[in-house]
């Protein structure tokens, strides 16, 4: 059983570290780690787009 | 090595193996689905440790409350330590995608009707989630219930509009919330906009004059005023009332008239240390809890994202998006939401309308199941502990019977109206706020206790009812 538990780990290790890489460097890129934050990340706020107002224009009408 | 445990360890490579294809391709196919991965991959390692520890706070409580057993429970309240030892961490490092919940008595309420909700069906929120990767019949109609009752709540209106006090309504509607979402026709809209909305929110660290990122206001105000100093008062009121008089009988020399402070010493770290499994699964949860976040917060930054709806709509996903353009994306550990989410998108696909309520419409919306981030963590959490209970030769297929089906769906349906009542159920509102020194964790907690004990007892009650009718037809 331990062997299968090691194989179990060790995949899931290799995909969190590769995630771990890959979220490493914009943090330290921003300042973020390192930086104390002295760099504000470029961040797009969350935008409704026309379809979606449509959508929501449909649906107050229909109501 | 028998057929049953090659079946079984075939099992749990078929399971890693989908996942890793899942995550390689969906990766190469668009880079953007690597913020899902980030869910699915955490999600698996929640999982293998809710198994590994039975994290399951209604047998926690139901050990303790029938049977005076605090095995459970103390192994709990330490993994909430150590969990909040590694949050501290992350908050000061000011990586936390940890955002408080309004504190007021609601909390209490909600938790009141989550607790008898557990006892009831058998198993928390998470407790079912891992239960159902070892094959539990019975864990996955609680994980159905909670999910249906979640939706029907969220979206409830009609004659419950008469049970909204004024004063709700009048505060819902001057929220200035968009038309669509019709903020006047629904019961938890209103309690929402109208009441939740309007309660402070705050952490331990604010409330001693920190900031939530200083390192005073990590460590001092969130770890040990908010979490380690509550949670040593709870550990001895446990010990005193339920663990301290069966160490002395054991352990107490016959010649020794009365137990002296060292003897009760003993006897605290000996029930503290009692439940290895589950601390050391609290330790890991915590580690990965804190990667997570600083994963999550590592890609927002990579991809100029404040949430995931951004990103699905990127990648041309724009149904089921809420008003706000957003759609659940906590960052870290939770339960309940994505659960609502799979059954308020069916209704809507099949003609119903979830989206004009704040809950899916304006806050969390209802994305495809297939690419809701939350949903890959919550699918490949039953896969981590259907991993887990494989190779440890635990899984089995478990029909529930008709009565254990039943107490199932009324315990799911309270779980899920304590949830949204409270914002979240024993993770979301109680395990992770709790840690991250947001006081309504301790109010849900609290009502959370209250409910499980009068689960107990009521629970009690209709099984000796039940034996007693027995025993009476068999002429015993």
């Amino acid at each position: 059983m331990k062997n299968e538990i090691g194989v179990i780990f060790l995949v899931t290790s290799v995909f969190t570290s590769f995630l771990l890489g890959y979220s490493l460097p914009p943090l330290l890129e921003t300042g973020m780690i390192g930086g104390r934050g002295q760099v504000k990340p470029a961040v797009v706020e969350p935008q409704i787009d026309e379809q979606l107002e449509e959508y929501y224009r449909k649906l107050l009408e229909q109501n | 090595m028998d057929d049953q445990m090659k079946k079984n360890r075939l099992w749990a490579y078929v399971i890693i193996g989908t996942l890793a294809l899942i995550s390689a391709g969906t990766y190469a196919y668009n880079e953007y689905y690597i913020y899902l991965s980030v869910y699915l991959w955490f999600g698996l390692i929640y999982g293998m440790c809710l198994q590994y520890g039975r994290f399951c706070f209604a047998s926690a409580f139901r050990d303790l409350f029938a049977v005076g057993v605090p095995r459970m429970v103390v192994g709990i309240m330490i993994a909430t330590v150590l969990f909040a030892f590694v949050g501290a961490f992350v908050t000061a490092s000011g990586l936390s995608t940890f955002h408080p919940a309004p504190t007021s008595f609601h909390a209490v309420v909600a938790g009141f009707i989550f607790g008898i909700g557990m006892v009831f069906a058998g198993g928390c929120a998470s407790g079912s989630l891992y239960k159902t990767g070892e094959g539990s019949g019975s864990a996955l109609l609680v994980i159905l219930s909670i999910s249906v009752s979640q939706a029907i709540f969220a979206d409830i209106g009609g004659w419950t509009n008469k049970l909204v006090p004024n004063s709700w309504r009048e505060s819902a509607l001057s929220k200035g919330l968009p038309e669509s979402i019709r903020v006047e026709d629904g019961w938890l809209d209103q309690y929402l906009a109208g009441y939740v909305w309007d309660q402070p929110v705050t952490t331990f660290a604010k409330m001693s004059g920190w900031s939530n990122e200083s390192l005073m206001g990590a460590f001092l105000g969130n770890l040990v005023i908010g979490v380690i100093v509550p949670a040593a008062v709870l550990l001895i009121v446990v010990y005193l009332v339920w663990s301290r008089k069966s160490y002395m009988r054991k352990n107490l020399g016959r010649d020794q008239p009365a137990p002296t402070f060292a003897d009760d010493l003993a006897g605290f770290w000996a029930m503290i240390t009692a439940n290895k499994r589950t601390a050391i699964a609290g330790l890991v949860l915590g580690i990965a809890a804190g990667m997570h976040m600083f994963v999550i917060q590592g890609l927002r930054v990579k991809f100029g994202v404040k949430n995931a709806g951004t990103l699905l709509e990127r990648m041309g996903f724009d149904f089921g998006i809420s008003v706000n353009g957003t759609v659940f994306d906590p960052g870290y550990w939770y339960v309940t939401t994505q659960e609502a989410q799979w059954v308020g998108w069916t209704i809507q696909k099949l003609g119903g309308e979830n989206m004009d309520n704040i809950y899916f419409g304006f806050v969390n919306g209802i994305p495809n199941p297939a690419i809701n981030p939350a949903d890959w963590m919550s699918i490949a959490l039953i896969g981590g502990a259907a991993v887990m209970a494989l190779l440890s030769n635990e899984f089995k297929l478990k029909r529930p019977t008709l009565e254990l089906a039943t107490w199932a769906l009324i315990g799911g349906a309270l779980m899920g109206i304590g949830s949204r009542l409270g914002l979240g159920c024993n993770v979301g509102a109680f395990f992770v706020r709790v840690s991250q020194g947001d006081p309504s964790g301790w109010l849900f907690g609290l009502g959370m206790i209250g409910g499980a004990y009068i689960g107990v007892k009521v629970f009690n009650w209709w099984t000796e009812r039940r034996m007693a009718r027995q025993f009476e037809a068999s002429g015993i």
